[in-house]
């Protein structure tokens, strides 16, 4: 049997596989810790007082990369005839429709914005749109790129939610952006923001780096075993003394 | 050997003065001072200096240990040594007792 693993060693062996077992878990939890609190604050980013739209975004701007999922106000006159449906879209971990209908801000002939009323199972569910002027709140959300071809772009179930496929069904111009209800509208249930806002990079960064060095101590410890180790075997006296030191 | 013992001098004056900051000012500052009060805030904000301790306290520890290698100390007193960088104070002590050690085995080292 190898001298390193003479009954009287295991102690160190078991101090070493604790020290690293624990190092581990500690910046695992660290990790985690840095994760969860970045969703959180995205979740919170989404929570903030809503702004009218026009504060953040023009018809004709390109999507402000910052303002993804802020609450913004809108209120116009809804389109009716040109709702449709956008499939594959998971709520609470089953897959169904996208109810979108689009709004023309201000103006009837203004231009529009593609607003997800809610969430249904089933087209044979979805309620009638709503007609006539509206206001709510909404999460706004750049569009899909582009994606995978529609299978039939005839009818009125898209795959995504892409102005290209959306101007045809309206006759004014539509802006670079759709929103999500935050309250569901009639019978429908909540739309999932597909998504969250971009937290910054220095959000809980500290954890980040907690866990790095939960890791690096975990390393420590198991090079000092190893070193240990080595010694040890290499020393092999005759009398059996313990010649190699090391922590 | 004598800059491994410069290179432990200086991150366990460092290590040292970033933990006795930390545990002595900004973690009763933040958690004792008035919630809201700006001397609460000074001592949120200092707490990223937890974060600099314990980076630092990473090459203090590889450095601590080369030279526990090089200078042949027992096994507690490298343990000591590792240890005195999460114990405030102790490492300006220990940084003596390394110190007058060394100086003792190896008298080049004045």
């Amino acid at each position: 049997m190898p001298r390193v693993l003479a009954p009287r060693f295991w102690g160190v062996h078991l101090l070493a596989a604790v020290a690293v077992g624990v190092a581990a878990v500690l910046g695992f939890w660290q990790y985690d810790a840095w994760q969860e609190r970045r969703a959180a604050e995205a979740r919170d980013l989404t929570r903030l007082e809503p702004l009218p739209l026009d504060a953040v975004l023009g018809p004709d701007d390109p999507f402000p990369g910052d303002r993804v999922g802020q609450p913004v106000l809108l209120g116009g006159t809804w389109l009716p005839d040109a709702t449709v449906l956008v499939a594959g879209r998971e709520h609470e971990g089953r897959e169904g429709y996208w109810v979108v209908t689009p709004i023309a801000i201000g103006a009837e002939d203004g231009p529009a914005l593609p607003v997800v009323r809610g969430w249904v199972a089933s087209q044979d569910a979805v309620p009638p749109p709503p007609e006539g002027y509206g206001e709510l709140v909404a999460w706004l959300q750049p569009p899909d790129p582009a994606g995978e071809p529609d299978p039939d772009p005839d009818d009125d179930v898209l795959q995504e939610v892409r102005i290209a496929d959306l101007v045809q069904r309206v006759d004014q111009d539509l802006y670079g952006a759709y929103a999500v209800a935050t309250e569901p509208m009639d019978g429908l249930e909540q739309a999932d923001l597909d998504q969250l806002p971009e937290v910054s990079r220095f959000t809980a960064l500290r954890n980040l780096l907690y866990a790095v060095e939960w890791w690096f101590f975990g390393s420590f410890a198991l090079f000092v075993w190893w070193r240990w180790v080595r010694d040890e075997a290499m020393a092999e006296p005759a009398d059996g003394a313990p010649v190699g030191s090391g922590a | 050997m004598t800059r491994l013992f410069t290179t432990y001098r200086v991150l366990a004056l460092i290590v040292g003065v970033l933990l006795a900051f930390c545990s002595l000012v900004a973690l009763p500052t933040k958690y004792l001072a008035t919630d809201g009060s700006s001397l609460q805030q000074f001592g949120e904000d200092a707490s990223i200096l937890w974060v600099a301790h314990g980076w630092v306290f990473m090459v203090y520890v590889v450095v601590a240990f080369m030279l526990s290698r090089a200078a042949k100390w027992t096994p507690q007193f490298t343990i000591l040594a590792l240890a005195a960088g999460l114990v405030p104070l102790l490492i300006f002590w220990v940084e003596r007792q390394v110190a007058q050690r060394l100086r003792a085995e190896h008298p080049e080292l004045a």
